[in-house]
């Protein structure tokens, strides 16, 4: 049986550990807005913070499945034009 | 020295009610808890109240049991013209006296206060006869069977200048008095509405030893005994509109009926009253013997929140609102998902509240309004320990017959009310010297 082997190299790791500090600044930043928007109070920076970790993971969740599908639709691009 | 479940349960009262060290705000508002202070406490040290109990069915050995654990009182004698009764009395209190004719009781020296606790439609003779004859008086709610028969028994009280207590336990009941004090501080803003139910499923017949005894033992279902519903329980419940109000109604209305225990009875088992007050704020009674889903309750409605008595509970109006990023997100999720309307919507269904509410004191004891004895922990037995100090002392405590005076006055004209089938208008007549209400 044929092992796969996936080798996740440094910069990728580096570029996700960015992605996933996007997220978080951009939830941050949701968090940030809904308190002005709402004249809610100021601690809920850090007593929601939990529910802005969620939302990170979830948009990062997001940029995962949106490059999946980009990658497997680029591979079928690329696939067919090799047949060629 | 070992104290009893009942006194530490006093212990836990005076402790709740914070005037241990006596004096206090709490006192002023509640005069009728002077008696519970320590150093009222310590004034009757000692000392007994030689008690006479007239009337030993279920009532009257409920407070048997509660003088047994009152170390201020002593049973002196028991009166009741069915001997079984009494024989069980005498029975639970071996050294007490035992008469068939309260007039015989009446004339003893060795009493110095009485518990009446006989059908309602002898609550006043009983009374006004032993406040004559120099005795101090606990009488069983309601306060009699007629509103003349309260003023009577209200201007002996006052003439004689005797002790008179009518049982009205809500009065010694830690969460009423807390929930009363929050409602006078303005907890709840401005009072708009007070609602009282109490449902049974109950024919609230007594099992009859011989046929004869039927009007003797079921006397709450013969009006010329009992005024039924109103007498036997609104009577409590209607006092939370005097105590939370501080206001008489101006008019009542209502309806009562014989729906579903049709078996010879002449009171309702069936009744809707409406109390308006002059502010314009209603309190209604509701009560229905065929059905018990749900319970007993009584609702202090204000516009800041609300109190159920019954549960020692309030509720506030202004709900704390969700965290902003949990509004942001259900108000993306609501543009997302919901259908675009193609009109407004006329009607959004008004669910009941599921708040879980906060307790008003830390230990809450709720009865479910079924037991037609008596309950337990619901003041009845501070109460008793209240009427012993004042018959100790001969110190009267204010509010306490006020209050069942209104409290029964509000049923039974409830009762005309329902009996007329008309609107029944509050008689100046009837108002007497309390809260400047008169």
């Amino acid at each position: 049986m044929k092992r796969l082997q996936i080798t996740i190299t440094p910069r990728r790791q580096k570029i996700e550990l960015l992605i996933l500090l996007f997220s978080f600044i951009l939830s941050m930043g949701l968090n940030i807005y809904a308190i002005i928007k709402y004249h809610t109070q100021w601690r809920e920076l850090w007593s929601e913070l939990f529910v802005v970790l969620l939302i990170s993971v979830v948009l990062y969740a997001v940029t995962v499945l949106v490059r999946l599908i980009y990658w497997g639709l680029k591979k079928l691009v690329e696939t067919g034009q090799g047949r060629k | 020295m070992k104290m009893n479940s009942k006194e530490i349960g006093r212990r836990d009262f005076l402790k709740g009610l914070g005037i241990i060290g006596g004096s206090g705000l709490l006192l002023a508002t509640f005069p009728w808890l002077q008696s519970c202070t320590r150093e009222s406490q310590a004034e009757i040290k000692g000392q007994k109240a030689r008690i006479a109990i007239i009337g030993t069915g279920s009532r009257g050995k409920y407070h048997i049991g509660n003088l047994l654990n009152t170390p201020s009182a002593e049973i002196v004698a028991l009166c009741d013209i069915y001997k079984p009764h009494l024989d069980e009395a005498a029975a639970l209190c071996p050294k007490a006296k035992t008469y068939s004719n309260y007039h015989d009781l009446l004339a003893s020296p060795e009493v110095d206060g009485i518990i009446v606790t006989c059908p309602l439609n002898l609550h006043s003779s009983i009374t006004i006869d032993g406040l004559k004859a120099g005795k101090h008086v606990f009488c069983e709610k309601a306060m009699a069977r007629t509103i003349g028969e309260c003023r009577a028994m209200y201007d002996t009280w006052k003439e004689t200048g005797k002790v008179l207590y009518i049982g009205l336990q809500r009065l010694f009941d830690l969460k009423y008095i807390k929930a009363m004090e929050m409602i006078h501080a303005g907890a709840i803003g401005e009072v708009t509405a007070i609602r009282n139910y109490w449902f049974r499923n109950d024919n609230w017949r007594r099992p009859l030893p011989e046929p004869g005894l039927e009007r003797q033992i079921n006397w709450r279902l013969y009006k010329e005994y009992s005024g039924g519903l109103m007498t036997e329980l609104a009577c409590h419940q209607l006092q939370a509109g005097t105590w939370a109000l501080k206001s008489l109604p101006d008019y009542i209305m209502g309806s009562g009926d014989i729906v579903f225990w049709k078996d010879g009875r002449e009171v309702y088992d069936s009744v809707d009253v409406i109390y308006h007050y002059p502010n314009g704020v209603k309190m209604t009674f509701e009560s229905d013997i065929s059905n018990k889903f749900y319970g007993m309750g009584e609702q202090i409605l204000g516009h800041k929140g609300t109190i159920e008595l019954t549960h020692g509970k309030y509720y506030t109006e202004e709900t704390k609102p969700a965290a902003g990023i949990l509004q942001l997100v259900n108000q993306i999720e609501h543009g997302v998902f919901d259908n675009v309307p193609l009109a407004g919507t006329s009607w959004v269904p008004e669910n009941a509240s599921t708040q879980k509410g906060k307790l008003i004191v830390d230990k809450v004891t709720t009865n479910d309004g079924t037991s037609t004895v008596g309950a337990v922990d619901d003041g009845s037995d501070v109460l008793i320990a209240a009427f012993c100090h004042s018959v100790i002392t001969g110190h009267q405590h204010p509010g306490i017959v006020e209050e069942a005076y209104y409290s029964t006055l509000m049923a039974l004209l409830g009762l005309q009310a329902m009996d007329e089938h008309r609107m029944v208008k509050f008689p100046e007549e009837y108002k007497i010297p309390y809260l400047n209400l008169a």
